[in-house]
C-alpha cells in the first residue's frame, strides 16, 4: 500500500520534473538546452535536496516503464524515416558507417580496458554512436540498466558533446580550413544530440560558405538520420551480450513498427505527415521521455559521475569522440581526394 | 599481506580530476560563447566587410579554442598532479592501517610534510605506537594472569548465562585431570540458574565419571570417577549478560580419607557391639551361676 502511494508521489513528481524541462525548452528556445537532459538534471537536483524520495528497490521505476515506451513509439514515428535515408550518398554513408563502427569500437574496448560496467558501457556506445539522450533511454530497458547507468552515461555523453561542440569543432574547423559543407557533415556524423547538430549548423564559425543555411542543415540531420538504423542492430546485439543469449527486445518491435509506419503514411500522404502528425508526436514524445528521464533523475545519484564508473564513463566517450573524429578526418579527406 | 579493504567505488583522485575538468570545460564553454558572441556584435556594429571578419574571427576562434583546449590538457596534468599529491600518502595511510589491521604493530608510515596529511601521518604513527604499547602491555598481563591461572590447583571455568564457556584453564597444563569442561556445566546447570537468578554463591560436590580425555590432551579412559567441590559464583554483571565462574577443588583424596575412616570406624562400632552384647551375656551366665550357688546351698543347709 505505502509502495503504491510512494510510486504515485514519485509518478506525479516526474511528471511535474519532466513538463517543467520542457517548459524551460519551449521558453528558452535553442536548441541547446535539450529537455531530456534538463529533466535528469532537474531530477537529480531535486533526488539530491530530498534523498528519500527516489528509493526504489532494483530497476526502473512505475515512471520509467510507462513513458518510455510511449516515447519510444512516438519517437520512432517521427525519427526514423526510412525514405530520410535516400537522400545520403553512397560514400558518406560508407563513410558513416564506419565512424559508426569505429565509435562503437572504441568505447566497448576502452570499456574493456578500463573494466566498465557492461551495462554503461553500451550505453554509452549507442549514446555517442547513434543519438545521445534518445539512444541511452531506448536501450537501458534492453540491457536492464540501472538508474545510476543511465545518469552516468547521459552525463558523461552530454559533457563531451558539449566540449566537442562548443570547444572542438570550431578549432579544428578553423585551423583545418573547413568548408561549411564539411562541417555539417563532421556535425550530422560524430555529434552525439539532434540538439546539437542543430546549433552547430546554425553557429558555423566564419567557415567558407558552399551551401544554404537550410540545405546545410537538412544535410546535417539527414546523415543523423541514418544514424537512428544503427538501433536496429545494436540493441539485439547488446541485450544479447548482457543476456547471454540470442535476444531481440520487446524495445525493438516498438521502435521499429512506428518508423515503419511513419515511413509508409509520408510516402503515401506527405501533408498528413508532416503537416499533421509530426507537430503532434514531436511534443509528445519529448514530453514522455522528459518525464522518464526525471523518473530515472529522481532515482540516480549524482555522485555517480565523481565515481570511478563516473570517470572511466567520461574517458570512453572522450575516446570514442575522438577516435570517430580522426576516421572522419581520414575517410573524408580521402573521399574528397578520391572526387577530385 | 592479506588485503580486507575492498577497492572503493570512488576514489578522491577521480573526484579531484573530474572536478577540475569540469570547470574547465564549463568556464571555457561560457568564456569562448561570451567571447564569441561580443566579436561577431562588435565586428558586425563596426561594418567590416566579410572577408576581414572571417578572418578577425577564425584567428581569434583558432586562439581562444586553441587555448582552452590547452588550458582543458593543461588543467588534466595539474588536476593529476594534485590529486596524485593529496591521494598518494591517503593511500599509503590505507595501505598501513590494512597492515596495522593485519597485526604488523610495529608498522609506522614515513612521511613528513606540515599540511593536514602530515598531521594524519604524525597522528596516525603516534597512535600506532600507543596501540602497540598498548597491546603489548596487555598482552604481558593476559600472559601473566594465564601464568596464574595455570598455577592455580582448582579448575576454572568462565561462563556466560547462556552457558557458552568463555574461558577455562583445563588444558596442557591440567591435562590430567580427565574431566571436560562441558560436562561440568550440564550438571551443574541448576547451581549455575540459581546463581544467575539470586547472584548468590551456589556449591555442590561432584563426582564426574572417567571419560575419555582426548580433547583435554589425554587419550584412553580414567579408571576412577573424580569428586570436585564446585563453586558457582557471579564474577560480572552487564546489560548484555552476566559471567560466571565455576571452581572445581579436587577433593577426590579426601573423599577416599573420609570413606576409609568411615569404614574404620563402622568396623569399630560393629566389633564394640558384638564385645558389649558378649560382655552381657558373661554377666548373665555369671548371675545364673551366682543363683545356682545359693539354691545349692539353700538346699544343703
Amino acid at each position: 500500500m505505502e509502495t503504491n502511494h510512494k510510486e504515485l508521489v514519485r509518478l506525479i513528481l516526474a511528471a511535474i520534473i519532466g513538463a517543467g524541462g520542457y517548459g524551460i525548452h519551449i521558453l528558452v528556445n535553442s536548441p541547446l538546452i535539450d529537455p531530456l537532459v534538463v529533466s535528469l538534471i532537474l531530477g537529480i537536483m531535486v533526488r539530491a535536496l530530498f534523498p528519500d524520495i527516489g528509493d526504489i528497490e532494483g530497476g526502473l521505476s512505475l515512471p520509467t516503464r510507462v513513458f518510455i515506451p510511449i516515447g519510444l513509439v512516438l519517437y520512432s514515428a517521427h525519427n526514423l524515416n526510412f525514405t530520410r535515408f535516400a537522400e545520403v550518398h553512397l560514400d558518406m554513408a560508407i563513410l558513416l558507417l564506419l565512424v559508426m563502427a569505429v565509435y562503437f569500437l572504441s568505447i566497448i574496448i576502452s570499456g574493456r580496458v578500463l573494466g566498465q560496467k557492461r551495462e554503461i558501457t553500451y550505453l554509452i556506445a549507442n549514446g555517442s554512436a547513434i543519438c545521445g539522450a534518445s539512444a541511452i533511454v531506448i536501450t537501458s530497458p534492453a540491457v536492464d540498466a540501472e538508474p545510476d547507468d543511465v545518469s552516468i552515461s547521459l552525463l558523461s555523453v552530454t559533457i563531451t558533446a558539449m566540449t566537442a561542440l562548443f570547444i572542438i569543432f570550431p578549432f579544428i574547423a578553423t585551423i583545418s580550413g573547413m568548408t561549411d559543407r564539411s562541417y555539417g557533415i563532421l556535425s550530422g556524423m560524430v555529434l552525439q544530440f539532434t540538439g546539437f547538430i542543430r546549433i552547430a549548423v546554425g553557429n558555423i564559425p566564419y567557415l567558407e560558405r558552399v551551401m544554404s543555411g537550410e540545405g546545410l542543415l537538412s544535410l546535417a540531420l539527414s546523415v543523423k538520420a541514418v544514424r537512428y538504423l544503427g538501433l536496429l542492430i545494436s540493441i539485439p546485439i547488446f541485450a544479447s551480450m548482457i543476456k547471454g543469449r540470442f535476444q531481440i527486445p520487446l524495445v525493438l518491435w516498438i521502435f521499429l513498427i512506428p518508423g515503419i509506419a511513419g515511413t509508409l503514411i509520408s510516402r503515401y500522404d506527405e501533408y498528413l505527415y508532416s503537416e499533421i502528425m509530426i507537430p503532434f508526436i514531436r511534443p509528445v514524445h519529448v514530453v514522455s521521455w522528459s518525464i522518464a528521464l526525471s523518473a530515472i533523475g529522481l532515482n540516480a545519484d549524482i555522485r555517480g559521475l565523481f565515481s570511478n564508473n563516473g570517470a572511466k564513463a567520461l574517458i570512453m566517450a572522450f575516446t570514442g569522440f575522438f577516435s570517430a573524429m580522426v576516421v572522419f578526418f581520414i575517410g573524408y579527406n580521402l573521399l574528397r581526394t578520391l572526387s577530385l | 599481506m592479506q588485503n580486507d579493504v575492498k577497492q572503493p567505488a570512488s576514489s578522491l583522485r577521480n573526484k579531484i580530476i573530474i572536478s577540475f575538468f569540469m570547470i574547465i570545460v564549463i568556464g571555457g564553454i561560457l568564456i569562448n560563447l561570451s567571447f564569441q558572441y561580443v566579436l561577431k556584435e562588435s565586428l558586425t556594429a563596426e561594418q567590416l566587410n566579410a572577408e576581414m571578419i572571417k578572418n578577425i574571427s577564425s584567428r581569434f576562434i583558432s586562439l581562444s579554442s586553441g587555448l582552452t583546449i590547452l588550458g582543458c590538457l593543461l588543467v588534466l596534468f595539474i588536476s593529476i598532479l594534485i590529486s596524485r599529491k593529496i591521494t598518494d600518502p591517503i593511500k599509503r595511510l590505507n595501505e598501513v592501517v590494512n597492515r596495522l589491521a593485519n597485526g604488523r604493530l610495529d608498522t609506522r608510515i614515513d612521511y613528513t610534510s606540515d599540511d593536514e596529511i602530515g598531521q594524519l601521518t604524525q597522528g596516525f604513527n603516534r597512535m600506532a605506537g600507543e596501540l602497540e604499547h598498548a597491546i603489548k602491555t596487555t598482552q604481558a598481563q593476559k600472559e601473566f594472569i594465564e601464568g596464574i591461572v595455570a598455577a592455580v590447583p582448582a579448575v576454572l571455568i568462565i561462563l556466560n548465562d547462556r552457558y557458552e564457556i568463555l574461558s577455562t584453564n583445563i588444558g596442557p597444563d591440567k591435562s590430567h585431570i580427565p574431566i571436560k569442561p562441558r560436562d561440568v556445566v550440564d550438571i551443574l546447570k541448576r547451581e549455575l540458574f540459581r546463581c544467575f537468578k539470586t547472584l548468590e554463591c551456589q556449591r555442590r560436590e561432584v563426582t564426574l565419571p572417567p571419560v575419555c580425555n582426548e580433547g583435554a590432551g589425554v587419550s584412553g579412559v580414567d579408571e576412577d570417577a573424580m569428586t570436585f567441590l564446585a563453586e558457582v559464583s557471579l564474577i560480572d554483571r552487564r546489560k548484555e549478560g552476566a559471567i560466571a565462574l565455576i571452581s572445581l577443588t579436587d577433593i577426590t583424596t579426601r573423599k577416599k580419607a573420609e570413606e576409609e575412616l568411615r569404614k574404620r570406624v563402622d568396623e569399630l562400632e560393629r566389633f564394640r557391639k558384638v564385645t558389649v552384647k558378649r560382655e552381657l551375656r558373661m554377666e548373665e551366665l555369671r548371675r545364673r551361676i551366682k543363683d545356682l550357688e545359693e539354691e545349692l546351698r539353700r538346699l544343703r543347709g
